[in-house]
This record gives structure tokens, C-alpha cells and sequence, in this order.
């Protein structure tokens, strides 16, 4: 198994995960995370870092697009190593729970 | 491992205020050659520096703690190429390219510029198994590889260089050697059933202990009758066609007949079965089901990652005890609490019991177990952070402290200062209370 980033990172991307990943294997999107499948080892170390709880183990019930999203995703889009200020209007998203609609597939700006 | 000079010295002494019976300080380089992060004992300009680790281990042990040094030599292993430059660079044109290509009279550049054509099923039909390894996996010296000067002449320069890399070692301060003849290294692979040399060094299991007997014969002789000198090696390979426990056996009671002053087993940590590395990546021998075995973590079976070379360490013991040999034997394997410690002298399985993750985890654990403070004991979580660390060639340390009070004085901190490089101190609480001791120390005969 690996972690993966779901659905509540999108406009929120608060990167404190990032900081704690013993092998960086985090890749920022514009406006979400994702964890590279083959870099991951497993450790959880990221899990409770998140404030809203957006990382899971791929093994749980209904992560399944996001295990595709973060397989295809991280191969697109730059890593990221340490903390970046969140997503401008993460404050505005954290308590909208549906939010794939407004996924993007564009890798972070600037990138 | 940790970056300068300073930062192993304190990693090392850290460890020791813990004041555990002994510490193996890492994989050690017998030859004078650049090796990325190892630490080296290839010269004798080495001696001075290791020199200061050993001082200050015993400073900070208060003399309690036992040093041995594990000495090592690998191969080349070099990094998965991009498929274009190894094929045309890196790939040694043959004959049989050219037969496999329906044409003879090709010159190599051509021969190249046809191989690139090909898909990936084409090409792997014509690439003999160790040149399609070598594009998949990254070129990795064997020691089968007998046309090859420096590695078909191992048997003959191997012995000396452990020899005087002892003596360096003794030199330095250190109590003794542990030479290296676990997981994916030159001595392992002697050992290993893949070891099918044929110039009396593979082959049968007689021969291919052959080597390892000879470096600890020339070792011995160089530092003389009473300095420590141990090896470490495996119970098992954990491999398709590799060295079982059975083969372990043997080995053991010849290392125990050859006067090895102790014997330390470990497990698995092997190339064969590592996983694919990206392109631009070397290999890493702990990434296949053998490297689970070696540092087996969490996400387990029923198991889990605790003592899984238990039984097999104590088949050896038994048959070294049973060759009448009292040579003291070391397991280590998720060991992190008194328990498992004392069951595993208890039960015969071991002489002596190691721990490195739990010890990272807590370089106090056995100091807080003697003191009756196990309450206090931080329990490794063996979800291999510090492995994760170690293979990104990162400073090894402990998710359950490394970022726990950063700004307190002398705490030293990773360059992007966002860990600390050693665990936080400890204060006993005072007062005098009844100690426990492991059982380990109040048994004659386990005096190591």
C-alpha cells in the first residue's frame, strides 16, 4: 500500500505534509497535492499532519480515484519539499466537502 | 547517516549515554576509495578522526559500553541508465549481437543504432540476462564475474585489506572488529548459494565459506590472539536459488570453529529481488521481499516485524553448540522491549541481543529498563522513517524525536534545520528505586 491525498486537499493544499516526508515524495499541483505512488514507503508520518485529514492509506473504501489521480498526477507535476503559505482561498474551501469537480490538472503555477 | 565529522561523533556518543553492553558503528570501508556516505577505514589518515569516536564514546558511556567496528567491502554498483545512453555507451558489443541482428560483418556503431530501433520485448531477447539487468536495474559488479581482473583476484586481495583495516581499527581504539558478511556485500555474495565461481572460492558450501575463513585467518593474525573479532552474517538470504538456513548452519560452526569471537546473524537485504530504481537511481538491496525481511516494518503479516530471525538464529546456536562450541550468538530483529529481550536469552535463541531501530528510538531504553523506568521507554513504531532517510542518503534519525525541542541549547539540527540530529536527553527521576537487570548480565559465560 502507499498514502494517498484525496478530495479535501483541492484549494486547501496546506503542505504541512511535506515537511515531514522522510523521501519528498509530494508533488504540488495548482491547486492540490499528490504522493508519488513509488517514492512512498508507507511510514504515515504525513497522515496526521494534514489539518483536515485529506491524506489516506490506499487501502480504504472510496480513495480509488484518488489512488489513479495521485499514480498519474505525481509524473506530471513538480515535487515540493517544504512548506509554501496555503492556497489563497483554502479558508473559503475547508468545509466544502465535494469538491472534485474543481480538481485541476494543471501542475503548481510558477512550475 | 549524518553529514560531518562532528555530527557522527555526537550520533555515536548519544547511543552510548544510553550505556547499552556494546555498539557496532556502521559499515565501515576497508578501501581506500571514495564511497558516497560510508564511513572509511581504508588508510591509515582515517585513524586520527575514528580515533575521536572512539574517545568520545567512552566518554560518554562512562567506559560501560563495549566498540566494535564493522568492516566492509561492496562492488561497484552503478545507476539505472536512460535506455539511449546505455545502449550507446554502456552496452560492451558482441558477437552475439551481431548473430542475433542476422549479420556478422556489422560494425559496433551500427549494431547500436539497430539495437535502438527495437522495442523493449525485441531488445530483451537479444541482451544476454545480465546486459538487460544492466539497462533495467543499473550495471552491479558480481563476483561470478571472473573475467574481470579485480574480481576474479578478490581471493587474493581481500584478506589483506581486511587485515589492516583491523589493525587501523584497533589502532583507533576500538574494542573490536565485526567483519561484514551480511546482506548484499563482496563477502555476503561468497558466501551466497549465486556464488558459482569456480577457482575453489564458490560452488559447494565448503568452498564458499573458503574466503570468509581466509580474511578472518589474515585479520586475526594482523591484530593478534586476544583482540575482539566477530562477524556478522545470514541466516537466511530470502532469495529464489539463495543460501537457506541450512547453508547458515554450516557456515556458523565453521565461523565458530575458526575461533570467531562472536557471531551476529541478519537477514535478507539482498539486490536480487530489489525493486526497479527510476532512471538516474541505483538500486537498494532493502526494497525487495528480502529487504522486507531484513528491516521488516509495520504494514506486515500476521508476524509482524518482530524477531522473524529468531528461529533461525537459534537453529545455528543450537548446531554450534552442539559441534562443541561456546562461541556467543547474536540476534537482533524488532527487539524493543524487555520481554522479547529476556525471552530470546531465555530461550536459547541468543547470547546476546541487539537492537538497532529501537535503540535509535530510544538510545535510553536499556538504561530506563535497569532503572525500573521502562514506563518511560519510547517504543520504535517501525514505520522506517530512518530507513526511508538513510536510502534518500539523508541524516538518519527518529520521527517520534527529531522534532521535539529544536531550540533547546545544544541541540544540533539537519541543514534546513527542521530536525534534530540526535535524541533529546534524558534526566532519570531521582531517588533510589529497586533496578532491574537484564538477565543477560547476571549469567556467567555472557561476558561480552
Amino acid at each position: 500500500m502507499t498514502f494517498v491525498v484525496t478530495e479535501a486537499c483541492i484549494k486547501w493544499k496546506y503542505t504541512d505534509c511535506v515537511e515531514v516526508c522522510p523521501v519528498d515524495c509530494f508533488c504540488e499541483g495548482e491547486n492540490m497535492l499528490v504522493i508519488d505512488p513509488d517514492q512512498c514507503i508507507d511510514c504515515g508520518v504525513c497522515e496526521p499532519e494534514c489539518p483536515i485529514d485529506a491524506i489516506k492509506p490506499d487501502t480504504e473504501a472510496g480513495v480509488e480515484r484518488w489512488i489513479e489521480i495521485n499514480a498519474a498526477f505525481s509524473k506530471a507535476w513538480p515535487n515540493i519539499d517544504s512548506k509554501k503559505p496555503p492556497f489563497a482561498e483554502s479558508d473559503d474551501w475547508k468545509d466544502v466537502s465535494a469538491k472534485h469537480e474543481h480538481f485541476s490538472p494543471k501542475p503548481a503555477a510558477g512550475s | 547517516m549524518a553529514s560531518s565529522p562532528d555530527d557522527v561523533i555526537d550520533w555515536y556518543a548519544r547511543f552510548a549515554a544510553g550505556r547499552p553492553g556494546a555498539i557496532v558503528v556502521e559499515a565501515t570501508g576497508i578501501r581506500d576509495v571514495p564511497s558516497g556516505p560510508l564511513l572509511r577505514i581504508g588508510h591509515d589518515r582515517f585513524v586520527p578522526g575514528l580515533r575521536r569516536l572512539t574517545a568520545a564514546v567512552g566518554e560518554a558511556s562512562g567506559g560501560h559500553t563495549k566498540l566494535f567496528n564493522q568492516l566492509i567491502d561492496f562492488l561497484a554498483i552503478r545507476r539505472r541508465p536512460e535506455r539511449t545512453k546505455f545502449l550507446e555507451q554502456y552496452l560492451r558489443i558482441t558477437d552475439a549481437h551481431r548473430r542475433a541482428l542476422g549479420d556478422c560483418n556489422l560494425a559496433d556503431g551500427e549494431v547500436r543504432m539497430r539495437l535502438m530501433a527495437l522495442d523493449d520485448s525485441e531488445l530483451a531477447r537479444i541482451l544476454t540476462p545480465q546486459e538487460l539487468q544492466s539497462l533495467r536495474f543499473g550495471h552491479r559488479e558480481r563476483v561470478t564475474d571472473m573475467d574481470i581482473p579485480h574480481i576474479r583476484d578478490l581471493p587474493a586481495v581481500l584478506p589483506p585489506l581486511f587485515a589492516d583495516a583491523a589493525l587501523r581499527a584497533k589502532a583507533a581504539g576500538f574494542d573490536g572488529v565485526e567483519l561484514h558478511y551480511a546482506h548484499a556485500n563482496t563477502m555476503a555474495s561468497f558466501l551466497s548459494r549465486t556464488n558459482t565461481r569456480e577457482d575453489g572460492y564458490g560452488g559447494a558450501r565448503e568452498q564458499r565459506v573458503r574466503l570468509p575463513l581466509e580474511v578472518m585467518a589474515a585479520v586475526r593474525a594482523r591484530v593478534g590472539p586476544d583482540y575482539v573479532v566477530g562477524c556478522r552474517y545470514l541466516a537466511d538470504e530470502c532469495i529464489d536459488g539463495g543460501s537457506t538456513v541450512d547453508d547458515a548452519v554450516f557456515f556458523g560452526v565453521a565461523f565458530a570453529r575458526a575461533n570467531m569471537d562472536f557471531i551476529s546473524t541478519s537477514r535478507g537485504g539482498k539486490f536480487d529481488d530489489a525493486k526497479q530504481p527510476n532512471v538516474g537511481a541505483a538500486a537498494y538491496p532493502y526494497t525487495g521481499p528480502s529487504g522486507y525481511e531484513c528491516m521488516p516494518q509495520y504494514i506486515s503479516d500476521e508476524r509482524g516485524p518482530f524477531g522473524r530471525n529468531s528461529e533461525p538464529t537459534a537453529q545455528i546456536r543450537c548446531a554450534i553448540r552442539e559441534a562443541g562450541f561456546d562461541t556467543p550468538v547474536v540476534c537482533s530483529g524488532g527487539v524493543h522491549n524487555f520481554e522479547m529481550a529476556e525471552r530470546l536469552l531465555a530461550d536459547g535463541t541468543c547470547d546476546i541481543v541487539g537492537a538497532a531501530r529501537q535503540s535509535l528510538a530510544d538510545p535510553d531504553w536499556l538504561l530506563k529498563l535497569s532503572r525500573g523506568e521502562g514506563r518511560a521507554v519510547r517504543t520504535c513504531s517501525y514505520n522506517n522513517y530512518c530507513e526511508a532517510l538513510d536510502q534518500k542518503h539523508k541524516p538518519v534519525t527518529c520521527q517520534l524525536w527529531d522534532r521535539e525541542n529544536l531550540d533547546a541549547p545544544g541541540a544540533t539540527l539537519t541543514a534546513d534545520g527542521k530536525r534534530r540530529l540526535t535524541a533529546p536527553p534524558w534526566q532519570p527521576s531521582g531517588g533510589t528505586r529497586p533496578s532491574v537487570y537484564l538477565q543477560a548480565a547476571k549469567q556467567p559465560g555472557r561476558n561480552l
